[in-house]
């Protein structure tokens, strides 16, 4: 017997009395149904790993944003980070540049030239969400305006500026929140128009201009390194006082 | 255009199964790696199951799938099978009367040539498949086949020779 042969006769001793399993059919089916199973599962994850890479930067650019200061245009960033129209009350920065008598320096410019809003936690939050945001709050609301504020901080250098703002067909009223740990006296804040009248709110020395033409305003230190603007539209100028003794801080 | 369906491979695996298995296990050695390497190319099968024609017979392809494994796991637990291998490997010893176990001692040589090569002289005298069908069945050229089973049968005859010398020195 040749060597071929003697393999051949080797090899079917080898495999002598081996059979298949009744369940090996079965058993590939389920291997199967395994692998389409974990196929699935890889394209599962592979598709969510695609998709937060593709919405989590849509999320970023369309997450609300804290809002800046009215701008040069009496315009304000909505919600989103789109710019909205202001509403039909001229902001205070507004007011001024249409040359107005207002005072002699805008607070809207003063405040926002340079400010950079916050917009992550821990680095001035928007709207209250960082512990040592403040808020200021309305206890006297004038009828028609909206009791919905819109507000965002930003600062400048050592200086936080929370600023909110109510608006309706009323006008507008604007509150601004000036924390710097300098401030002594309203003045410090840098709004003070130029015909300013000594005034009172909460018991504390403040200033104040009143509504003529353009935007009504009263400024105070609340407490120290905590400093309080409050502008009203010329239509609300008659109440800034009462708006003013009305503003919480929060 | 009928398709194959579930109840055809069922039936396919329960007529062919056995004469796969020992295929698989002349191809792979032993007998667990047999049986996963054929579930794998059954289950490979069955993935294309439905886009066969139900008058084709399936095997040739079931086989092909086997021995394509077959010599790609081999390559590839090469090393780890050298590894693994804490016990040394069963090898047939000469008998009472010093005459050797010449089947066993062939078959422990096949385990022991390359895959490609093992795969050659499986199909060419077990499946007693022509040079043409090995060729196709490997995806290589009639030449190669003829050499690389002109080579294993050498390397075999040669471990024979030196098998029964050694049988003959210690008879």
């Amino acid at each position: 017997m040749d060597l071929e042969d003697e393999l051949r006769q080797a090899m079917a001793d080898h495999v002598t009395g081996v059979s298949a399993p009744g369940t090996l059919a079965h058993e590939a089916r389920r291997r199967h149904q395994r692998t389409v199973r974990r196929r699935a599962t890889i394209a599962v994850a592979a598709a969510g790993v695609v998709v937060a890479i593709a919405v989590i930067p849509t999320y970023q650019a369309i997450r609300p944003q804290p809002v800046s200061a009215p701008g040069p245009e009496g315009r304000h960033p909505g919600i989103g980070g789109t710019t909205t129209a202001g509403s039909a009350a001229p902001s205070p920065s507004a007011a001024r540049s249409n040359g107005s008598t207002a005072p002699s320096e805008s607070p809207s410019a003063k405040t926002h030239a340079g400010t950079r809003p916050s917009r992550h936690p821990g680095t001035g939050s928007p709207r209250g969400t960082a512990p040592d945001v403040v808020k200021a709050l309305l206890a006297y609301l004038p009828d028609g305006i909206d009791p919905h504020d819109t507000c965002h901080t930003g600062e400048t250098g050592a200086r936080r500026t929370t600023t909110c703002r109510w608006t309706g067909p009323a006008g507008w009223i604007e509150v601004r929140l000036v924390r710097d740990d300098s401030l002594k006296g309203p003045g410090d804040m840098g709004f003070t128009p130029a015909s300013a009248q000594h005034a009172e709110v909460h018991g504390h020395a403040a200033l104040r201009a009143a509504a003529g033409a353009t935007f009504g305003q009263v400024m105070w230190i609340e407490r120290s390194g905590l400093g309080v603007w409050v502008g009203v539209s010329p239509t609300l100028g008659t109440r800034l006082m009462r708006v003013a003794e009305g503003v919480q801080v929060d | 255009m009928a398709r194959r369906d579930d109840e055809s491979f069922v039936e396919f695996v329960a007529q062919r199964g056995t004469a796969l298995l020992r295929t698989a296990q002349l191809l792979c050695g032993a007998r667990t790696d047999a049986e996963d390497l054929l579930q794998t190319a059954l289950e490979k099968a069955y993935r294309h199951w439905g886009r066969m024609r139900p008058d084709a017979d399936p095997e040739p392809y079931v086989r092909k799938i086997l021995v394509n494994l077959s010599v790609s796991r081999a390559r590839r637990w090469r090393v780890l099978r050298e590894v693994q291998m804490a016990a040394p490997p069963e090898t047939p010893t000469a008998s009472e009367a010093g005459t050797v176990e010449l089947r066993g001692v062939l078959i422990e040589e096949l385990k022991r040539l390359g895959p490609r090569q093992r795969a050659v002289l499986v199909l060419r005298y077990w499946e007693d498949m022509s040079e043409a069908e090995t060729a196709a069945m490997l995806g290589c050229s009639v030449g190669t086949v003829k050499s690389q089973a002109a080579r294993g049968l050498a390397r075999l005859r040669e471990r024979m020779g030196k098998s029964a010398q050694a049988a003959a020195s210690r008879g």
